[in-house]
């Protein structure tokens, strides 16, 4: 018991506040009285709440020190600080507005700082978890294919082993795969697990994972072994020491859990929930492992900690010479390979197949620059605001001048007053954000929280505060401790400020709402026109169906047939993709072709009724035929195609297929959109091939009556998947879900963004009107109306706002044009936009402004003339 | 001169004081009356009313168990003096004479 007295120690920041803020006598005896109910907390309560109770009981002496107690106590400095803490209270009381519009403006500011920053650092943790994250690298390939060049993340079986033992900077390799869904039983539970993951053993060490039950170096150690994570131990035992337990997978294959590890965290840009035994499953499923050109394979490295990364991606290259037995003729030696940080994965959106959700950096930088924005425009109302209560103000500080105040005193008064309605601003800001966090998380995607307990994050955030603090409230503090104090309290002051900084910070902010109006419109309508643009077919009415389960995969062209049977389905096809993601590669070529016009096209292949399926409209010729026989090797075109080749009259030309079989061209159906409206329509042909793909159906009856119709075909195959089926809609929006959120992101900052700068707006025509009101009076008396004094007061602001929308207007469009290059498809940014954000702009600032230069204009010249 | 003043908290500190007699310090003081009041009483509010007492002439403070080290912490006890025990008297007996004039059927509901 007594060893604690020599190991806990009570929190030293506790006793630091105590040294710096009580004066000595009272020091030692509050010292002695809480290091003993420390140690008595200490036994009864523990250390963590003993600490707690140190602290609290340190500041509760602190606070009744200077704030109940007579402060003969405290230091000089202290009594100061004390008297400014009341005279900012007391400020902040009496000018209620004021302080209103400042912590509205501020706090709002800040919140969408705090949430924009919680889920940019978020989205740049990915993967940051792993102790080894620096040294560990993706390994991906450049194809370099006749017809394009790709990047893609899918390598072969036989690299790992040939990079180990190739370089020995390679610390170790792994290959993994995400293996497809799987029906999972154990203890009498069955789930469709959507990610089971096949590994080599060797993952467990290159990532960083933490044992529950077992051991990691024997994690997958055996074939049939496979390793889970805690969550999924959860969910089938409902306990994590499951070691040794076996799981079922589809049905048939036992396998023997060897290991429980934690949950991998969800900023992972792989989360694995399953894994087995990759040479194991893999020669269960036949897989050649020694092709280096069977690439389905994941393959990750951990670096030596002096390994030089670049100087081994360039050494990637012999790899293939040397352990690869593909000629270049064959196809082969065509695929590079390349490092890629750990880091940079979840980053990188030009590489196929990465697994997990990937971000697009440039747009989290976006975010993050206009939530600095709306932080810097609610800091600039605070800079406005201030400096103009500054003239106000002028005579407390020439009094306090005269009394001996130096100026870093007066300094250090006005930061306190900046500082105590920053961190009350922050407060509420947190506040808030907290309340609309739930939100916010649900709305990107991510599980998002903050970290109250750490105390990191509570540095951080005073942090903020400070920096705030000493941002907004240095400069009104040196306007105002700078005045002369005798022009301060003479009665006619002739301190008049000219405003020039100000009027530059309300232009200044306007810009910048300017810009993100424009930003705003120019994403709706883009988005809009996407949403409503002739893609060439039709997303409505089409539900498409999955066709995992290997009973309906047997027999489906029976499943299709009896599908055309339920009520309700109109027609019933297959095609290798949906028109909204062709990626089936091709080249042309007929009989006699010239080099230069085999060019890449896309290729289609489909069943009967796929055109009736997505209502895709013929130009020419006819579509495939269920009678002719022929069409079996029968071509379609799509006009981009016809207009590539240059052909006058495209029916009834032949051409050569992909399998090298002569084929002829029946009919040419109109532009449909292959990808998404980023990408221009490319040249596509249509053959007749029921193989691989994706089954919809367009329905014409009750939804719902119909797609229970189906769900009880489905059924009817005794499938072990559940019926699964999905809207073409939203697939299709699925597609442009970032865009959609980007826009209704900004559409919310635009409007705060807006509020911020009417609060100040408001705030800086309040003072105005206070600065002129006996100006206002004569005038009504000597006989200006209402109308013609507002008219006054709102020129000014006008202006304003006009010179803020010309610095504006160029870099909105600037700016725009160049997200808008990204889309092959996009509208025009034309004059109507910037008239819209104008009248936006007028409207608000005429409404704030308005209503402020109103409630003057109406004031009884009497009210404001008889205070002398 | 103006009448110095007992408050309500102040009262219950002077009688714990009082109660402790040559152990009464902060720790023993916070003690007792948490016990008694059963609620939390922080040290700060403590040392201000200490520390008003002590101005006032109710409570006299020493000083025992200084540590070796330098800043150390040092122990300080609390003695009522005999104003203290003077104004706990007036008070209690304002008190009692006040009880003492409501009326026997309104104290009747004591007993039930």
């Amino acid at each position: 018991m007594n060893t604690n007295h020599n190991t806990v120690k009570p929190p030293r920041l506790a006793k630091w506040l105590l040294k710096s803020f009580c004066s000595y006598d009272y020091l030692s005896t509050a010292l002695w009285d809480l290091e003993e109910l420390f140690y008595h907390d200490l036994e009864t309560k523990g250390v963590t709440k003993a600490r707690l109770l140190y602290l609290q009981e340190s500041l509760s002496i602190i606070f009744h020190l200077y704030f109940k107690g007579k402060s003969q106590y405290a230091m000089n400095s202290i009594a100061m600080f004390k008297n400014n803490l009341i005279i900012a209270l007391r400020n902040f009381r009496r000018h209620k507005n004021h302080t209103t519009l400042n912590v509205l403006g501020l706090s709002s500011g800040l919140m969408i700082f705090l949430l924009i920053t919680l889920f940019t650092t978020y989205e740049f943790s990915y993967d940051t978890h792993h102790e080894n994250a620096d040294r560990i690298y993706r390994i991906y390939k450049r194809v370099n294919t006749l017809e394009e060049l790709y990047l893609d993340s899918g390598t072969p079986g036989p690299l790992a082993e040939s990079m180990l033992s190739e370089f020995p900077e390679v610390e170790a390799a792994a290959r993994f795969i995400k293996y497809r869904k799987q029906l999972i039983s154990a203890n009498n539970r069955s789930f469709v697990e959507p990610a089971i993951h096949v590994a080599d053993p060797s993952v467990f060490n290159i990532f960083s994972f933490e044992a529950v039950s077992g051991h990691l170096d024997d994690f997958l150690k055996n074939g049939q072994h496979i390793a889970i994570s805690e969550s999924c131990a959860m969910k089938y035992f409902g306990r994590t020491d499951v070691a040794n337990e076996t799981m079922l997978f589809e049905g048939e294959t036992p396998l023997i859990i060897s290991g429980v590890y934690k949950d991998m965290p969800a900023n992972s840009h792989f989360t694995m929930d399953i894994i087995a035994n990759f040479e194991w499953v893999m020669k269960a499923y036949d897989q050649d492992l020694s092709n280096w050109n069977n690439n389905p394979f994941y393959t990750y490295v951990l670096l030596k900690e002096d390994a030089d990364p670049v100087a081994l991606e360039a050494k990637l290259t012999i790899l293939r010479e040397k352990y690869a037995n593909d000629p270049i003729a064959d196809g082969g030696q065509s695929s590079t390979y390349f490092l890629q940080p750990l880091t940079d994965v979840h980053f990188t959106q030009n590489i196929n197949g990465s697994m997990g959700e990937t971000a697009d950096a440039s747009r989290l930088y976006v975010f993050t620059t206009i939530a600095l924005i709306v932080l810097i425009m609610a800091g600039i109302n605070y800079v406005n605001l201030a400096t103009a209560r500054a003239i106000v103000r002028v005579k407390e500080t020439g009094v306090r001048k005269i009394m001996g105040a130096k100026r870093n005193g007066l300094l250090s008064q006005f930061l306190l007053e900046s500082g105590l309605l920053v961190f009350l601003s922050l407060l509420l800001a947190l506040f808030f954000a907290y309340l609309v966090l739930p939100l916010f998380s649900f709305f990107v995607d991510r599980p998002l929280s903050f970290a109250f307990g750490d105390h990191m994050f509570w540095l951080q955030i005073i942090g903020l505060g400070l920096v705030i603090t000493l941002l907004s409230g240095i400069y009104p503090a040196i306007v105002m401790s700078s005045f002369n104090p005798l022009d301060a309290i003479s009665k006619r002051s002739s301190f008049t400020s000219k405003g020039h900084l100000r009027n530059g910070l309300v232009v200044f902010q306007f810009a910048l709402s300017a810009i993100l109006i424009l930003a705003a419109l120019v994403l709706q309508r883009q988005l809009s026109f996407i949403d409503t643009v002739d893609t060439g077919y039709n997303r409505e009415r089409v539900v498409v169906l999955s066709m995992r389960d290997d009973a309906i995969r047997k027999k489906q062209s029976t499943y299709m047939q009896e599908l055309r049977q339920v009520a309700g389905v109109e027609v019933v096809a297959k095609s290798w993709s949906l028109p909204t993601n062709v990626t089936s590669n091709a080249e042309a070529n007929w009989p006699g072709i010239e080099d230069g016009q085999r060019i890449p096209m896309y290729l289609l292949g489909v069943t009967h009724d796929f055109f009736d399926l997505y209502q895709i409209e013929l130009v020419e010729g006819r579509s495939f035929d269920r009678k002719t026989e022929a069409d079996q090797s029968a071509i379609m075109l799509n006009e981009a195609a016809v207009k590539a080749f240059g052909w006058e009259n495209p029916i009834g030309r032949e051409m050569i297929t992909q399998t090298g079989e002569k084929a002829t061209v029946i009919g040419v159906v109109k532009d449909f959109h292959l990808k998404s409206l980023r990408e221009e329509i490319k040249p596509l042909q249509i053959i007749l091939n029921p193989q691989y793909g994706t089954l919809a159906v367009r329905v014409k009856g009750d939804m719902a009556t119909t797609i229970a119709g189906i769900k009880e075909v489905y059924k009817s195959f005794e499938p072990s998947y559940p019926f699964e089926y999905r809207y073409f809609e939203d697939i299709y929006d699925r597609a442009y879900a970032d865009d959609n959120k980007t826009a209704q992101l900004t559409l919310v900052f635009t409007s705060l963004a807006i509020l911020i700068a009417c609060l100040g707006l408001y705030g800086l025509a309040s003072h105005k009107v206070a600065h002129r009101v006996k100006e206002l009076g004569v005038r009504k008396v000597m006989g200006a109306s209402s109308l013609n004094i507002a008219r006054l007061l709102f020129r000014d602001f006008l202006l304003l706002i006009g010179i803020a929308f010309v610095f504006a207007g160029p870099i909105a469009y600037f700016l725009m044009n160049s997200w808008l290059d990204g889309f092959a498809y996009h509208i025009e940014f034309g004059a109507s936009l910037f008239g819209i954000t104008l009248l936006i702009l007028l409207g608000f600032a005429g409404v704030t402004v308005g209503y402020r230069t109103f409630k003057a204009s109406v004031i009884s010249p009497v009210t404001a003339l008889r205070d002398e | 001169m103006k009448k110095l003043a007992l408050g309500a908290f102040e009262e219950l500190v002077l009688l714990t004081v009082g109660v402790l007699q040559d152990n009464a310090y902060g720790v023993t003081i916070k003690m007792e009356l948490e016990t008694q009041l059963k609620k939390k009483i922080s040290l700060g509010a403590l040392y201000a009313a200490l520390q008003r007492l002590e101005e006032k002439g109710w409570v006299s403070s020493r000083v025992g168990g200084i540590t070796e080290k330098q800043g150390g912490r040092r122990k300080q006890y609390f003695d009522i003096t005999k104003d203290g025990i003077v104004v706990l008297n007036e008070v209690r007996a304002m008190r009692n004479n006040l009880f003492d004039r409501i009326p026997q059927t309104k104290l009747g509901w004591l007993k039930s």
